[in-house]
């Protein structure tokens, strides 16, 4: 397995606040220089070249506000800090309403091969909803752009499941997202966190029923998988394995990553920190040359066999059957006897080369299967 | 601040429910000026979480406002605002009795509701000097005259005395204050006679201890007293005295006729009654006041800690909790599947909620409730009658000659065109008409007898829904008539979980089981296996259900790196569990014991 590292930079600033999203991000704007000022001093400070990274990540938060002599420097400072492979992944995550003309062309130059735009949705009635500051139209321009900039991998993210969400409108979203031929698709449902506008306006409720929602996650599926997408991740897609995320599948993987910017969250070696979700703290933190550290957690052997369950049902690799038993120091069938006899009955899933992969059948009943396997955990 | 006598005045705001008395006591403190902008809320005398939350008052609090007339004269305007809320009548009968005046509120696109007739009847018993005032004038569904008319025939009050405000701009609240000074009568009491006070509330504080509520009668307090509470001769040495001004405001003494505080290093939570007089230790063989009528429990329920280790920390709440809610009785009580608990009477549902939620709340307890029942009469075949409110105590049907089950008169408000909707309702819940009147154009109020048991739960709620909010309710109790008792039973997985057991009429009871067997469904959250959920008369099945371990529901969200919420979000899921309790291997949440009372589908 590789030891390599994954690297992600949060870019805190947004035009405008989305109504659902809780990412951390302001949108006062006059706090940029200091933060990239404070960002290239924390890479400075974290610099290690024992350590070899082979995905980079620009996310936010809103990075594609950032000019590209500036995503420059931060890449300059990163490749002087750490070992680079040699064909690194990276990611910038691109808003539709940051759209300058030449961009692409400019960051490409830098390195950058792929892109992740947050279209959202191809109709104005929802990114009216949700609040993005840019229409359909822009977006379409976005990715047009982005195309002609030649791209090996270009990706989009769409939200589902608003509260007039229907099959048509989730239809109508997916099909103009085939359209653009794209490489990669983020397809997410749209979740109320406490704190956001639409959780206020709900109430915390969702007002759309969990049956329904798996109906509309059941369709996606089946539809982008008909249109020849790999479905590899519960909520991303790609044309071909070689187009996948890379660095999110660290993540799922629970392989190490070092994250910068504020509320950057980082993992090495079973400890978990991250960073003050806070701007002005993060960069008076990081002026008297202290990292801005905010908390760290050191997994317990319980929270590692829960956190490889819980991410690995989410994947189509699926659960590393061994890695849980090394941690375990059980045998994963006798732990899990009835749930895994749940799951065989129902053909929601299988278990092949000791991995246990949910299929879509099983994959609509996610969270009560997790929720299974997390009880009998945390017994 | 000394303020003389004459200059005092205590009057309550009363009206139905959501008339508008919180936010109007928001106007008036806001033009007292004793809050400043930036810690001013809307409904600032509704402190509790609970009562911000619903939006309604639960507890009477009192505000001391002071002001200046225009000739210059000060005065200290003691105002209590009260709930609207039927179960918390109690409430308000009681801030009334420490009061000379009273604002009674009407809506001015509702009318005149019954709680405004039922608040109206209780000032009047004690006297009060009444002020109409007519609220949210800025409505464009106002009907000043509509309204002004109700006030003249159904209250009985002069038209012309009546004011008209919108509390929620501020129109027409300054005449309030003119209008208390004018119209209300400064209290009486002799300010040289000995001390002597009534106890109306009282409240633990965690830095202070127990403040004590009181109204003064006779002669004046300070720091440094000894005093005596008079029903059970304890003495204590007076701390501290003062005002309620949304915080607490000490002062150097209160006099007679004041309303205000005392902190008197009280130690035995027991020896604070309210209702009871408060003398000087050295007149402790005065006679005392007489206190308020004793609250009459009408709903009753069991209280147990989902965890039988808190059984000593829900004695303490419960004290604690008396202190502040009068109306509440309580005494020990236990049960095969859940341990030592306190068998509670309530004003109703909503004050039994109150309650729950409260003690959840401020004293960090996690409980459950058995389900509600009303007081049964059973009388047995050796002639012996019996009182029960407790399913657990149901006798062998064998032994039962017959059961009586308590009823109450209800008044109801509405719009003539409901009328035939609410007979209808009333059927449905065994209810007879046995009178009607009309009030002003289009309105009647009619009367109806109906089981108690029928009205505890769900009826106002069905009321409302019937008559698109405009139907209003007001009832008393009205002894006891022969009935058909059952006994309804609920198995989880085969096991009998006794504090599901209801009492309920015969007729009633299979319709009851299959829907909370239904209900029971949906509050039992999935675990590994399935579970069976029956609903069982006297050994009969009668209804089914079964909770699978698996449903539809999947969750495609991007977390990044963040990958500790969503562990923590499991981890939380599995911790929320722990305020279930385990019966057999199968885990009830708290919410379950409460669903199978409701009738809905
Ligand atoms: N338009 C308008 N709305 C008002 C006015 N006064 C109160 N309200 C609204 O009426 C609702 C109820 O107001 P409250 O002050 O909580 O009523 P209340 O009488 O204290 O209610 P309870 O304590 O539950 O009996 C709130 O939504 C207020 O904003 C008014 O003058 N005009
Ligand atoms: S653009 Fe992205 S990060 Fe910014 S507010 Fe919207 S969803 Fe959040
Ligand atoms: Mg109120």
């Amino acid at each position: 397995m590789s030891n390599n590292y994954g690297l992600y930079i949060h870019v805190p600033f947004c035009l405008s606040k989305c109504f659902y999203c809780d990412f951390y991000s302001i949108s006062d704007l006059s706090l940029k220089s200091d933060f990239i000022a404070a960002l290239l001093n924390e890479i400075k400070i974290r610099a290690d070249l024992n350590k070899k990274i082979d995905t980079i990540y620009l996310g936010g938060g809103t990075p594609s506000i950032l000019d590209p002599f500036e995503i420059e420097q931060i890449l300059l400072n990163i490749y002087k800090s750490f070992q680079i492979v040699k064909h690194p992944e990276i990611t910038l995550e691109v808003n539709p309403n940051t759209l300058k003309n030449n961009y692409f062309k400019q960051i490409k130059g830098l390195g950058i091969n792929r892109l992740n735009i947050g279209v959202q949705s191809f109709q104005d009635k929802k990114l009216l909803f949700l609040n993005r500051s840019h229409s359909s139209n822009k977006a379409k321009k976005t990715i047009l752009q982005a195309r002609n900039a030649d791209f090996d991998n270009l990706g989009l993210d769409i939200i589902y499941g608003l509260p007039k969400e229907s099959f048509e409108t989730l239809l109508y979203d997916l099909n103009k997202a085939l359209e653009f031929e794209v490489d990669h698709l983020s397809c997410y449902t749209l979740t109320y966190e406490s704190g956001t506008k639409i959780y206020n306006k709900f109430k915390g409720k969702n007002p759309l029923n969990d049956n329904f929602i798996s109906c509309l996650f059941e369709l996606t599926s089946k539809h982008l998988k008909k249109k020849g997408y790999i479905h590899y991740e519960i909520s991303n897609f790609a044309t071909t394995l070689k187009h996948k995320s890379k660095h999110n599948q660290k993540y799922w993987d629970m392989l190490p990553y070092l994250g910068f910017g504020p509320c950057a969250h980082s993992f090495d070696n079973n400890i978990r920190f991250w960073n003050y979700r806070d701007i002005k703290k993060y960069i008076l933190s990081l002026r008297k040359n202290i990292l801005p550290v905010s908390q760290k957690e050191i997994l317990t052997k319980k929270q590692k066999m829960l956190e490889i369950i819980m991410l690995g049902l989410r994947t189509l690799k699926g659960v590393d059957i061994i890695k849980f038993e090394n941690i375990a120091k059980q045998k994963f069938a006798k732990i899990f006897k009835n749930i895994l006899k749940d799951i065989n009955a129902n053909s929601w899933g299988t278990i092949k080369n000791n991995k246990l992969v949910l299929n879509l059948n099983g994959m609509v009943y996610l969270n009560s299967i997790t929720s299974c396997f997390a009880e009998k955990i945390l017994k | 601040m000394n303020i003389k006598q004459e200059n005092i005045r205590n009057f309550s705001i009363i009206a139905h429910i959501d008339h508008g008395k919180s936010t109007l006591s928001d106007r008036m403190i806001q033009i007292a000026g004793i809050v400043s902008d930036r810690d001013f809320k809307n409904q600032i005398l509704d402190t509790m979480d609970i009562e911000r939350e619903r939006g309604i008052t639960i507890k009477s609090q009192t505000v001391s406002l002071p002001y200046k007339a225009k000739d210059g004269q000060e005065y200290l305007l003691n105002l209590i605002d009260t709930p609207g809320h039927v179960d918390f009548s109690y409430e308000v009968s009681r801030a009334i009795a420490s009061c000379e005046g009273a604002f009674i509120l009407v809506d001015a696109s509702q009318g005149v509701e019954a709680q405004t007739l039922a608040n109206m009847y209780l000032a009047m018993e004690h006297d009060l000097e009444i002020i109409p005032v007519i609220n949210k004038i800025d409505l464009p569904s106002a009907e000043i005259d509509w309204v002004k008319q109700q006030i003249e025939k159904d209250l009985g009050l002069d038209k012309k005395s009546i004011l008209l405000v919108s509390a929620k701009n501020g129109t027409g609240v300054n005449d309030l204050f003119k209008s208390a000074v004018e119209n209300f009568p400064a209290p009486g009491g002799d300010l040289d006679a000995p001390f002597k006070a009534l106890i109306f509330d009282s409240h633990y504080d965690s830095y202070k201890g127990i403040l004590v509520h009181l109204r003064i009668f006779q002669g004046s307090l300070k720091p440094g007293d000894k005093i005596v509470f008079m029903s059970n001769n304890s003495e204590y040495k007076v701390e501290e005295v003062g005002l309620f001004q949304i915080k607490r405001n000490p002062v150097k003494s209160l006099q007679a006729g004041q309303v205000g505080y005392m902190i008197a290093g009280v130690k035995m939570i027991s020896d604070v009654r309210c209702g009871d007089t408060i003398t000087l230790a050295k007149n402790k063989n005065d006679k005392p006041m007489s206190g308020f009528k004793e609250p009459k429990p009408v709903v009753f329920s069991s209280i147990y800690p989902v965890s039988s280790d808190d059984y000593p920390e829900l004695s303490e709440a419960l004290e604690k909790l008396k202190l502040n809610d009068a109306s509440l009785v309580f005494e020990k009580d236990s049960s095969l599947a859940l341990g030592f608990g306190y068998r509670c009477g309530f004003l109703g549902l909503l004050h039994l909620e109150v309650v729950q939620e409260r003690l959840e709340r401020e004293y960090n307890l996690s409980l459950i409730l058995t389900s509600p029942s009303v007081q049964y009469k059973i009388i047995r075949k050796d002639g012996k009658t019996e009182i029960i409110d407790n399913p657990a105590l149901y006798p062998d049907p064998m032994e039962i000659e017959s059961t009586e089950e308590p009823y109450i008169k209800a008044a109801i408000i509405i719009p003539d065109k409901y009328m035939g909707a609410v007979m209808q309702l009333c059927m449905e819940h065994r209810g007879t008409s046995t009178n009607y009147q009309y009030l002003t154009n289009n309105r009647i109020e009619m009367k109806f007898d109906l089981p108690l048991a029928e009205v505890v739960y769900e009826f106002y709620d069905r009321l409302k829904s019937v008559t698109q909010g405009y139907g209003s309710f007001d009832y008393e109790i009205a002894g006891y008539h022969k009935t058909d008792l059952v006994k309804l039973d609920f198995l989880v997985n085969g096991e009998r979980v006794d504090a599901l057991s209801q009492l309920l009429y015969r007729d009633n009871a299979v319709d009851r089981g299959r829907k909370s067997c239904k209900r029971l469904k949906e509050e039992i959250p999935r675990q590994m296996f399935k579970i069976a959920i029956q609903g069982a008369i006297g050994g009969k099945i009668i209804s089914r259900e079964t909770v699978s371990a698996y449903r539809k529901d999947v969750t495609a969200k991007c977390y990044g790196g963040d990958i500790s919420r969503k562990r923590k979000l499991l981890e939380k899921q599995k911790k929320g569990k722990k305020r279930m309790k385990m019966v057999g291997s199968v885990e009830i949440p708290q919410s379950a014991f409460l669903s199978v009372l409701k009738s809905g589908d």
